[in-house]
Parts: C-alpha cells; sequence; structure tokens
C-alpha cells in the first residue's frame, strides 16, 4: 500500500477534532478532501505530517508506520505540504526559502542552489527569486509555498486551500500548475479545498468530511451528487469561477 | 571624464574582488599594526575589541542565525575562565589544554541550555538564560573551590611563557586574540554561507515552516548552542590568562552578558561580520567619548555609551551592516543602472 | 520551631507586599505592551533615590514621598513608551529590538545615577525604623508591616481599577486581543503609555517603601528585577492579579528559605524553581483557564 490512513482518530480536550477516518491513496493519484470548515480537514494533514500524533489508528507511507514521527523526519521520507495561512521564511529571499527545502535532500550548497533554482522556474518565480519572502503579495506567496515544499523532492505533496482568496484567473493559474506537476513527476496529490473548479478539475477521487468523521468518497461527479453532501454543504460552499 | 571614472569604480565594486581584496588588506594590516603602533593602551584597547569581537561572534550563532536570543553568555565564558584556572591552580594543567577543555565543558553545559530553547519562546528562553548565569553565579560565590567572591588568581611565572599562556608584553596577546578572532570569524562566514546556516536562519524565521521543510530543530539548536558556548569559553581562558583575575562579578554578571549580546546587536545580529563591527564601534566610541571629555566623570562615558546605544538601535534596527548593505545596495544600483 | 517557621512566614509575607508592588508594575507593562522591561529595575532605583535625596535634604517621611515619586515613575514610564518603545513597533527583529532598548535604558539610568550619585551606598534613618510591634510571640517589624500594608492597599485599588473602571477594562481587553480592541475603538497606544506610567508608578511606591529599609545606590534595582521577572512567569506573564500572589509567595519562600538553607542556597532555588516552571508550566502556576 503505497499511503494509507487507518482509523485516523484525534481529540483535543473533548472535541472529536479526527474521528475514525480511513482511505488509502495510490501511487500517482490525485485525492481532494472536501468538507465544511471545522471537519477536520486541516488537522488530518497536520496529523500526517507529524506536528500532532494521532491518539488512536494509524498513518502508513510506503508499508511504514509514520504516525509517530517528528515532521522533518516525515519531510525526509517524502510527504511536503504547504500550509492555509502560508508560513513563509520572512526575512530570507525567495530562492533561501526553496533553498530550505532543497537541502532535505542533499547537503551541498551548489546542488541545493540548482534544485532551487529549477523550482522557482516551474513555478514563474525566478525574477523574484532576490525577493524577501515577507514582501510577496498573497497570490506569489502561495506559489512559493508550493515551490518550496517541491523543492524537499516528494512523493506525496499535500496542498491546504490553496487557491483560498485567489481570483478566478489565478486559481485557474494554480490548477494549470498542480496538473503540470502530476503530468511531470508523476507526483502523489493530496489537496484540501473549498474552490469548486479546483477541486473538480483536478482530482481523481474525493473524500468527503464532516464533524472529523470521513462520510463518503468516491469519483467527484458522483460524490458531489450525493445528498449526504448537499446537505452537509448546503449553505458552506461557495463555487469558484 | 566621468564616463572612465563611473567604468572604474564600477569594476572596484564587482563584488568578487571587493570582499577578497578588502579581506586580505585588512588582514595586513592588522598583522602589522604592532610595528607601527606602540603603548600599552593601545594594545589593550585592541585586544579587548577583538575579544569582545569572538565573544560577539560566537553569541551570534545561537542568537543571531538562529534567533534564540541568550542574555547568559556570561555563563559560559565562565565556565571556560574557571575551569582552565582550576585546572592550572590544583593541577599546573598548561592552560591550552585548560581552555580545550574548559571550552568542552562550555559546549556540555550549553546542551542544558537547548532544553529550554527548544520548548520556550521569545521573552521566556530569554530570562531562563538570564536565570542560568544567575544560578551559576550563585554556586561560584558560594563555592570555596572556586574561591567564592573573592575570585581566583592565575599563578603567575616569572618572564614569559608560552607554556604557562602568560607574558609580560601585551604583543603576544595581541596576536593570540587576533588569531582567535580570525578562527572564529572564519567558521562564522563558512556557517552562514552553508546549509547549516540557513537551517539555523529558517529555525529563526519560523521553526514550524523549517520543520516541515526537513529541519530537525532540536539537532541544529544543539549544535548551534555548543558551538557558541565553546567558542565563548575559549574565550573566557584568554580573558583569564589575559586579566589573570576572574571572580563571579567581573565575568559572570548579567551585565556581561548584555555586553556580548549588545556587541553583535548594534553591529548587525546574524551576520557574520556584524559582531566585528559592533566590537569596534563599542570600543570606538567609548574612546572618542573618553577623549572628547578629557578628565573621565566617573560613569560618564558609560552613560552616555548608553543614550548612544538607544539611539542606534532606534536608527540602525537591523544593525550597522544591514543598514550599510543596504545603503550599498543603493549605492550600486545607481553606478551600474 | 514552629514559632520561627511561622515569623519567617510572617516576615516573608510582608517582603512580599513590596515584591507585588514591583512584579504587578511589570506584569501590567508585559501584559498590556507585551514588551519584557529589562529597565524595570532601574524605576525602582530611581524612586529609591529621589526618596533618599527629599528625605535628606528636606525631611520628608518615604511614606509621603511615595506620591512623588509615584508621579515622578508615571511619568518616566509614559515617557519611555511614548518615546522609544512606540518606536521599535513594526520594525524587523521588534521583540528583540524592544529587549536590547530596555536594556540600554537601563545601562544608561545606572550610569547616569554613577554620574550625579557616585556610586556610594547611601541609606536613611528613620526614627521609627526598628520599631518593633508583637503580636502573640510574633515580631513584626513596625516599618515592615506599614510598607505591607500600604502594598495591600495600593494592590486592592489597582485591582478596582483595573476591574471597575472603563479605561481599566479598556486595558485588559489590550491585553487580551490588541487587534481587536483597536477594531472596537480602544486607543491602544494611548493604554500601552497608560501601562508603561502605571507599571512604573507602581515601582515607585515600592522604591519610596524600600528606601528606609535597604541601601541606596545605583545598581540597586538588579537586585530585584530577576526576581520581579521569576514572579511574573510563576504568575503567568501579564496576570497582575497571579502577579501579587506569586510575589507574596516567593516572599515567604525566600524568607522560609533563607532561615533553613541560607540565602544564597535559596536564590539558586528561587531561580531552579523559575527555569522549571517556564518549562513545565509555561502558562503560569494559576492560570485557570487554558
Amino acid at each position: 500500500m503505497f499511503f494509507e490512513i487507518r482509523n485516523l482518530s484525534k481529540n483535543f480536550g473533548g472535541l472529536k477534532a479526527v474521528n475514525e477516518v480511513s482511505f488509502s491513496v495510490k501511487k500517482g493519484e490525485i485525492v481532494g478532501i472536501i468538507g465544511p470548515n471545522g471537519s477536520g480537514k486541516t488537522t488530518v494533514f497536520n496529523l500526517v505530517t507529524g506536528f500532532h500524533t494521532p491518539d488512536r489508528g494509524f498513518v502508513i507511507f510506503k508499508d511504514e508506520v509514520i504516525s509517530n514521527l517528528r515532521p522533518d523526519q516525515i519531510c525526509k521520507r517524502g510527504i511536503a505540504r504547504t500550509f492555509q495561512i502560508p508560513q513563509p521564511l520572512p526575512r530570507l529571499s525567495v530562492l533561501k526559502n526553496v533553498m530550505v527545502g532543497a537541502y532535505s535532500k542533499t547537503s551541498e550548497e551548489g546542488e541545493a542552489r540548482r534544485k532551487g533554482l529549477a523550482v522557482l522556474e516551474f513555478l514563474g518565480l525566478l525574477g523574484q527569486k532576490d525577493v524577501l519572502a515577507e514582501k510577496l503579495r498573497g497570490a506569489t506567496m502561495r506559489r512559493l509555498e508550493l515551490a518550496r515544499a517541491l523543492a524537499t523532492d516528494p512523493e506525496i505533496l499535500m496542498i491546504d486551500e490553496i487557491a483560498a482568496g485567489l481570483n478566478p484567473t489565478e486559481s485557474a493559474a494554480i490548477v494549470k500548475v498542480i496538473k503540470q506537476m502530476r503530468e511531470d513527476t508523476g507526483l502523489t496529490i493530496l489537496i484540501i479545498d473549498h474552490v469548486l473548479n479546483v477541486v473538480l478539475n483536478v482530482v481523481d477521487r474525493l473524500v468527503v468530511l464532516h464533524h472529523g468523521e470521513m462520510i463518503i468518497e468516491g469519483l467527484p461527479h458522483e460524490v458531489i451528487m450525493d445528498r449526504k453532501v448537499t446537505e452537509v454543504y448546503l449553505g458552506e460552499y461557495h463555487v469558484g469561477a | 571624464m566621468f564616463h572612465i571614472m563611473k567604468k572604474f569604480i564600477q569594476s572596484a565594486l564587482q563584488r568578487k574582488y571587493l570582499e577578497k581584496r578588502a579581506v586580505f588588506i585588512i588582514m595586513l594590516v592588522l598583522v602589522l599594526l604592532p610595528l607601527k603602533l606602540k603603548g600599552v593602551y593601545f594594545y589593550h584597547c585592541m585586544i579587548f575589541t577583538f575579544y569582545f569581537a569572538v565573544l560577539g561572534t560566537s553569541w551570534n550563532i545561537i542568537s543571531g542565525y538562529s534567533g534564540a536570543v541568550s542574555l547568559g553568555h556570561a555563563a559560559f565564558l565562565s565556565i571556560g575562565a574557571y575551569t582552565s584556572t582550576i585546572l592550572l591552580i590544583n593541577f599546573q594543567l598548561t592552560p591550552w589544554i585548560g581552555m580545550l577543555i574548559g571550552g568542552s565543558l562550555s559546549a556540555l553545559s550549553g546542551l542544558v541550555i537547548c532544553y529550554p530553547a527548544t520548548k520556550l519562546k521569545g521573552p521566556y528562553f530569554v530570562m531562563s538564560t538570564a536565570a542560568f548565569a544567575e544560578i551559576l553565579r550563585y554556586l561560584t560565590s558560594q563555592s570555596k573551590f572556586a574561591g567564592g567572591a573573592s575570585g581566583l588568581i592565575i599563578p603567575v611565572v616569572t618572564g614569559n611563557s608560552l607554556y604557562w599562556f602568560q607574558f609580560i608584553e601585551k604583543w603576544p596577546f595581541y596576536y593570540i586574540i587576533l588569531f582567535f578572532t580570525i578562527i572564529v570569524v572564519f567558521i562564522s562566514y563558512k556557517i552562514e554561507n552553508s546549509k547549516v546556516g540557513l537551517y539555523l536562519m529558517a529555525i529563526r524565521e519560523n521553526r514550524g515552516a523549517a520543520q516541515m521543510l526537513g529541519v530537525n530543530v532540536a539537532k541544529y539548536l544543539r549544535m548551534a548552542t555548543c558551538l557558541s558556548a565553546f567558542f565563548t569559553g575559549i574565550a573566557g581562558t584568554f580573558y583569564a590568562q589575559y586579566m589573570v583575575y576572574i571572580s563571579p562579578d567581573a565575568i559572570m554578571g548579567l551585565g556581561e552578558s548584555i555586553k556580548i549580546a549588545l556587541v553583535a546587536i548594534i553591529g548587525g545580529m546574524g551576520t557574520f561580520i556584524g559582531p566585528i563591527i559592533g566590537a569596534a564601534l563599542y570600543f570606538g566610541v567609548g574612546e572618542i567619548v573618553r577623549f572628547l571629555l578629557g578628565a573621565e566623570i566617573s560613569g560618564l562615558s558609560s552613560f552616555i555609551y548608553g543614550i548612544i546605544l538607544i539611539v542606534f538601535i532606534l536608527l540602525f534596527p537591523k544593525g550597522l551592516v544591514q543598514f550599510l548593505k543596504d545603503m550599498g545596495g543603493r549605492f550600486e544600483r545607481y553606478f551600474i543602472h | 520551631m514552629a514559632i520561627m517557621l511561622l515569623q519567617a512566614i510572617v516576615c516573608g509575607l510582608l517582603n512580599g507586599g513590596v515584591y507585588a508592588l514591583i512584579s504587578m508594575g511589570l506584569a501590567l507593562i508585559f501584559g498590556v505592551v507585551k514588551v519584557v522591561n529589562f529597565a524595570h529595575g532601574e524605576f525602582l532605583m530611581l524612586a529609591m533615590y529621589i526618596t533618599y535625596w527629599v528625605f535628606t535634604r528636606w525631611g520628608v517621611d518615604p511614606h509621603l514621598s511615595l506620591f512623588l515619586c509615584s508621579g515622578t515613575l508615571f511619568f518616566v514610564g509614559y515617557v519611555t513608551q511614548k518615546l522609544l518603545i512606540e518606536r521599535t513597533f513594526n520594525k524587523p527583529f521588534e521583540g528583540e529590538l524592544q529587549i536590547f532598548v530596555t536594556v540600554a535604558l537601563s545601562l544608561a539610568f545606572i550610569n547616569g545615577m554613577h554620574m550625579i550619585g557616585k556610586a556610594d551606598y547611601r541609606g536613611i534613618n528613620l526614627s521609627y525604623a526598628s520599631m518593633a510591634l508583637n503580636i502573640q510571640s510574633l515580631t513584626f517589624n513596625f516599618l515592615k508591616a506599614v510598607s505591607f500594608f500600604l502594598a495591600l492597599i495600593v494592590s486592592y485599588l489597582i485591582y478596582l481599577f483595573l476591574m471597575k473602571t472603563d479605561r481599566g477594562r479598556a486595558m485588559r481587553a489590550v491585553t487580551e486581543n490588541r487587534e481587536a480592541a483597536a477594531l472596537i475603538g480602544i486607543d491602544v497606544n494611548k493604554n500601552y503609555c497608560l501601562a508603561f506610567g502605571i507599571g512604573a508608578g507602581l515601582t515607585g511606591i515600592a522604591g519610596a517603601l524600600l528606601t528606609p529599609s535597604f541601601y541606596v545606590f545605583p545598581g540597586v534595582g538588579l537586585l530585584f528585577v530577576l526576581k520581579a521577572f521569576v514572579i511574573i512567569v510563576l504568575a503567568g506573564m501579564g496576570s497582575v492579579s497571579g502577579a501579587f500572589i506569586a510575589a507574596l509567595i516567593v516572599g515567604v519562600l525566600e524568607s522560609l528559605g533563607g532561615f533553613l538553607i541560607g540565602a544564597a542556597y535559596t536564590q539558586m532555588l528561587i531561580f531552579a524553581i523559575f527555569i522549571l516552571s517556564m518549562l513545565f508550566r509555561p502558562n503560569g502556576l494559576f492560570r485557570r483557564r487554558e
């Protein structure tokens, strides 16, 4: 099994943030995780990447249980993520930000720099490589988030609400980038988002969370037509583009 | 005509040449300086400037690069100084070896500081370092073994002795501390441009993001603290041998830790050259004030110094080096456009 | 033995009263402005010098000059915030900058005093300084008892101010959530200045009360400032009422410790507790809610 979440559960002081969530991901798939705000999506990401330890359940990646590893160990094993609210390294340049990611797989300055520049080029950020990260605009900062994560040479990329707050042109551009990533490198992608066109146009499969539980999974068009989902989402879903 | 000048300045500003040439020239000057200038007072100033440059640069490794501001570095300084001195007094061990042992002990105690560094944020960590140094100070002033509050006097032999790390004239001390400075600054420079340095800076900027990018925060903080403590400890031995007297009041107080940090801050936290400039400023300003005011009114120079510091910190929040870099950037753009 | 312990506890409580004033001041500054004020000890020192001079020149009793001290220090604190700390907001390395500005300020004050007053230790002798009260078999130093009660009164006044007045509530709002407070129209900067002023003023009162029983010299503030930091960390930084209680506890601990294991080891113990509490109870010992 390439990647599997099994019975994953996490409580925060009485609140069941994630409750017995299980699903698996094949190599090269793009899986979308959707659900109303507070349904536990980001918590699942945090559990997978090691920011929290699960109370119950496992995260299994390439036949290894990674649920109790530190975030940096998980990164080295090939899982990278972006944050819902971008977390740049503010006073470092765009290139340096990306090089931090690149250094996870090499110790040589030249190599890290090359990798960094390559990733920046892919995301169209090469022109801003020396700009301090704190000076970037919202959409550009999101691209930096992606670039940094890509620089770690991941096998699984986890993208957390990257299209939030972007206008239709910007979110279309992001969709294009995500598709390109999968085409070029066969990257497996887990993506959380609310914006409909991102979700529908890009994912192979959808998982829907509600109150920390998985209520359905399947092909995108089937899932969003399902009555359970529309009930849960009524009034919460906003359509992009 | 102007065009030719512009070309000349443009080529002189070419990064690679400028830096390497400048460094070479400066080093040459520093090494040859004692031949030209004499005077005990001059030596004393230069020695202390370099001494603080070493301290500031070491401090910078953990506090400037990694952002874990420490106001307890006097502890590391003293561990180094006291270790070599106690070994010298009780076992007649040459201070050179004592120095290495002292530095290592400092590095080990740095590990003690490390646990709070990974757990505590901002002001909490700062205070824990100050508290740590204070605990050490109390322990030392209570301990008969370490000479208590009256301190320890370094036993003196007649004449110069490399083995006993003692010299009658100042110039050997000058070269020794210059040597240390070059080493520490070089190491700092190497760190700054390497993976280690970038990782430390990432830790400073955003620990959570750094972790997610593969940085083992605890490991790198440990590395930084130990390195920082080690060199500070070595400087401590130098101090002991130079001043021939150490005591809790002289080197273990909060004031000492603050001086160490200040040197790096005013020069520029987070750059390898900042602390050197800061040390030069620290003594430069002190000397200028003393010079201008003639007879020294007790405390006036320090008072003015405090005022200047405040003004300085507010004017150049990133430190002098960054300010100059920014200025230099504008300067360069003018000539290159 | 039991009586001696009780005596030590009472003595500690009395000392704690003055510590409370100093720490509440620091807690207020940290809670509202979120700045670690390393110059706090020097506020104390200034007040002590003022009290000393006013007493030696004009024979004014410290318990009267505490009004002068609190007023002067309020002004000093207010100005510090307005002219210095405000300048550090929204600059790079803001947190570190603030630490170093207050540290530099502390240096300037200490050395300034050195210049003006020389490093001599001064003291004042009040005629009734060694007067003692006897209740049951316990002996109280009259002066300390008076200080304690004054500290209690002032603390209660501060409590009333923070809890019952509009201005106090505004200040607490700023402590809880700076942005939200600004959004509902509270002048955040003015509250900062006020908080700094009141914090300094409280320390001024403490200084006046301490002068009869302590030597006055430029570095005297340093003796108290670290202790005050320990207290506010134990209390949960920013908690003024917590600081009050923690100060009394530290006073008692100090006194008991001095009696049982000696003064120096007590200091070490206190610092050790300090570090441990930061590691294991970072929100302070008294935080009722998470």
